[in-house]
């Protein structure tokens, strides 16, 4: 998966905010890298949800 | 990824230590191992694999030390010393060295349980220092599930372009582009909304709200059991696919077992009637032997012929000639010094000059002057007799290699049909109607639960709006809405983004195979454009705008799948070798064709990727004929695999370029 792609998509062809491309690019990377990512896409969302 | 040398040692039937140099250069980027049957090429090829992953073959239960170990090896360790059974591979990732080496011991005949593997990378002096989680590093180099695509059976590849392939294709294609971290983070948003719902259920006092928020959770037990069986139908329909293909595979078998022991008699009467002539051609060597003698006075004939013209320039030899030559002077009245004779007064000299013109022909001047007709005589017949020789002798090398190649033949025909075992193989066929009928409930029941599944749904689409409108009037658990929200937000973008995503990939992949195929292909206009439609089937519109695979011969088939492999390995953007056992295997020239499928393929392949590892038969590719002669200026490395009757063990031999 190519993540500068998946910002393109999601910043061209679904209008996706800053904040919001932002968050899911970081929860990609985190999947990709942790077996056991739901608390840390939990702190994301705890984070960026209020921004 | 690209490999630089294999060393094995006592694995399977390579008994002590073997090393083979693997090519890799722009130029010359294939290495040719040949073997017959049975040499020992699909166990290098799985020794490759074994060596990086642990597993000899993709899907298939890991075989047991005992089995992997050579089986001479394994007997010399009962005299104390133990043997090893190692496979090293030395190869190049990203501009950096790496060494990976997997092995295991064995004691008194009896193989160690386990095995040890370390995947070493050079430094800046070139020296190899240990890596830290090896096994993960190895699999981030090229991942142990992927590894089927870079590296497969020639034969088994067809699967993707046969009907009932489509599940193949996803997992490729989903498996190789990382879709598979978009849905991790789907169902962990998924999981993560729940953990919400479960929060305010907790603390709500709307009862209407805690029944919606009740009957959400059983729909999404039972629309998560759903998917889960969804997934446990496929696995046994892939289960069960396989099972046929085994089974099918085994039958082919008993249908060549057949068509192999015809070619065996075809070709034993080929050899003999080969010996026949080869006997014939030796007669007729022999005879124009005998007149060998003549090439050999060649030299003498020109030294004689050459003398004989400087002779006659002269007009020393013979007499005709010399007659000839003072008859001339007398006709002109003049002197060989050129004054005329009228005013010569010695009449003595004119006397002499008649007397020589007079003198009559010997019987050594007539054989003299036949000297130039023998000698052109003798030079067109010791030509004749070198020409007819070099024909013969021509002929004659031709019958050795056609019959050495047809000698190799029954030697890789005799061996196939050593292990094959066709009786087992026919009883299978009750064993497949059975697997065939689970199959049929299995597609019908997984057909079922895709239905439910939908309108589960559209249930739980209802259900989470009314619980939304509930929520909406509730004063408490701001922070806790949001961040549901900003959930649902996130998890329907990447919703969206994954179908976008996919499509593009699937386009990506289809202009791939399109160009690559057309690569293959000779009959260019006749194919019109590839598609990989929404369930994945992959498919292709001929020119009359007819879906077309069911139609392509074996040889297509095995193109388009090879371009959909391919294409694949290039959207990814992945470097690996592309190794590939018998990867001619099935095809063959259909009747009225006019080009050769295995020639495209051969011709094709050093061209689009960057590293080709080829096991092959000495009937995919026979050495000097086209397919060998095509790929001969690509192959950096040869090696040849024998097969040692004397300890059943295979033989390496290096061929020098």
């Amino acid at each position: 998966m190519n993540l500068n792609e998946i910002q393109s998509i999601l910043k061209k062809k679904l209008n996706t905010s800053n904040e919001l491309t932002s968050s899911i690019v970081e929860i990609l990377n985190i999947v990709r890298s942790n077996p056991r990512p739901k608390k840390d896409i939990m702190d994301i969302i705890e984070r960026d949800s209020k921004k | 990824m690209k490999l630089h040398s294999i060393r094995l040692k006592n694995y399977r039937s390579y008994y002590k230590e073997h090393t083979l140099e693997v090519a890799r250069s722009k130029v010359k980027n294939v290495t040719l191992i040949h073997g017959a049957m049975g040499a020992g090429k699909t166990k290098l090829f799985s020794a490759i694999q074994w060596c990086f992953y642990g597993e000899e073959e993709y899907d298939e239960t890991p075989s047991s030390n005992e089995d992997i170990m050579n089986s001479v090896a394994q007997k010399d360790s009962l005299h104390g010393k133990p043997s090893e059974t190692m496979v090293e591979i030395l190869f190049d990732h990203n501009q950096v060295k790496y060494r990976a080496t997997r092995k295991f011991q064995c004691f008194n005949g009896r193989a160690e349980n386990g095995m040890d593997f370390k995947l070493l990378k050079a430094n800046d002096k070139g020296d190899y220092d240990g890596v830290k989680d090896d096994d993960v590093v190895m699999n981030s180099i090229l991942p142990k599930h992927l590894r089927q695509y870079f590296m497969f059976d020639g034969e088994k590849i067809q699967n993707y372009s046969k009907p009932g392939h489509e599940t193949d294709i996803q997992k490729a294609i989903k498996g190789l582009l990382g879709f598979d971290d978009i849905e991790k983070a789907i169902d962990n948003l998924s999981k993560i909304d729940d953990e919400y719902n479960t929060l305010i259920r907790r603390n709500s006092k709307n009862k209407e709200l805690q029944d919606v928020i009740d009957e959400v959770a059983s729909l999404k037990e039972r629309f998560s059991k759903c998917g889960s069986e969804i997934i446990q139908k496929e696995s046994e329909i892939a289960k069960g696919q396989k099972i046929v293909q085994k089974i099918e595979k085994e039958q082919a078998k008993i249908e060549r077992v057949r068509e192999y022991i015809e070619k065996q008699d075809k070709l034993k009467e080929a050899l003999t009637s080969y010996e026949i002539k080869k006997n014939l051609l030796y007669d007729e060597i022999a005879e124009h032997t005998d007149n060998i003698y003549l090439t050999m006075m060649t030299d003498v004939v020109v030294k004689v012929d050459s003398l004989y013209n400087s002779l006659t320039q002269k007009g020393e030899i013979p007499a005709p000639i010399r007659a000839e030559f003072i008859k001339k002077l007398l006709d002109k009245e003049k002197c060989i010094c050129g004054r005329p004779l009228k005013n010569i007064k010695d009449k003595k000299a004119i006397d002499i000059l008649l007397n020589l013109y007079s003198k009559q022909n010997t019987q050594l001047d007539n054989i003299v002057t036949k000297i130039p007709n023998d000698l052109a005589d003798i030079r067109i017949k010791s030509h004749d007799v070198e020409l007819n020789l070099i024909q013969k002798l021509k002929e004659e090398s031709d019958f050795q290699s056609k019959m050495k190649s047809i000698r190799d033949d029954l030697k890789e025909i005799s061996n196939y049909l050593k292990n094959s075992d066709a009786e087992a193989v026919a009883r299978k066929e009750k064993e497949k109607e059975n697997v065939e009928k689970l199959l049929d409930h299995n597609k019908a029941e997984k057909i079922k639960l895709i239905l439910e599944k939908e309108s589960l749904e559209n249930d739980l689409k209802a259900l989470a709006e009314k619980r939304d409108k509930l929520l909406s009037n509730e004063n408490e658990f701001e922070d806790l809405k949001i961040q549901q929200t900003y959930t649902g937000l996130i998890k329907s973008t990447l919703t969206k983004l994954y179908k976008i995503y996919e499509g593009e990939v699937k386009k990506r992949v289809k202009e791939a195979i399109e160009e690559i195929f057309s690569e293959f292909m000779w009959k260019k206009d006749h194919y019109r454009e590839v598609v990989i439609q929404d369930d994945y089937v992959l498919d292709i519109y001929d020119r009359n705008n007819r879906l077309a695979r069911e139609g392509l011969s074996a040889g297509e088939r095995q193109c388009f799948s090879l371009a959909f492999v391919i294409a694949l390995a290039r959207v990814t953007e992945k470097e690996a070798p592309f190794i590939v056992d018998t990867p001619l295997g099935r095809i063959a020239k259909d009747p009225g064709e006019i080009i050769d499928p295995r020639i495209q393929i051969i011709k094709a392949l050093p061209r689009l990727l960057t590293q080709v590892i080829l096991f092959v038969t000495y009937e995919e590719i026979r050495e000097g004929e086209e397919c060998d002669k095509i790929i001969s200026p690509k192959v950096g490395q040869r090696y040849k695999l024998k097969y040692d009757k004397e300890n059943g063990c295979t033989k390496v031999k290096h061929i020098k370029q």
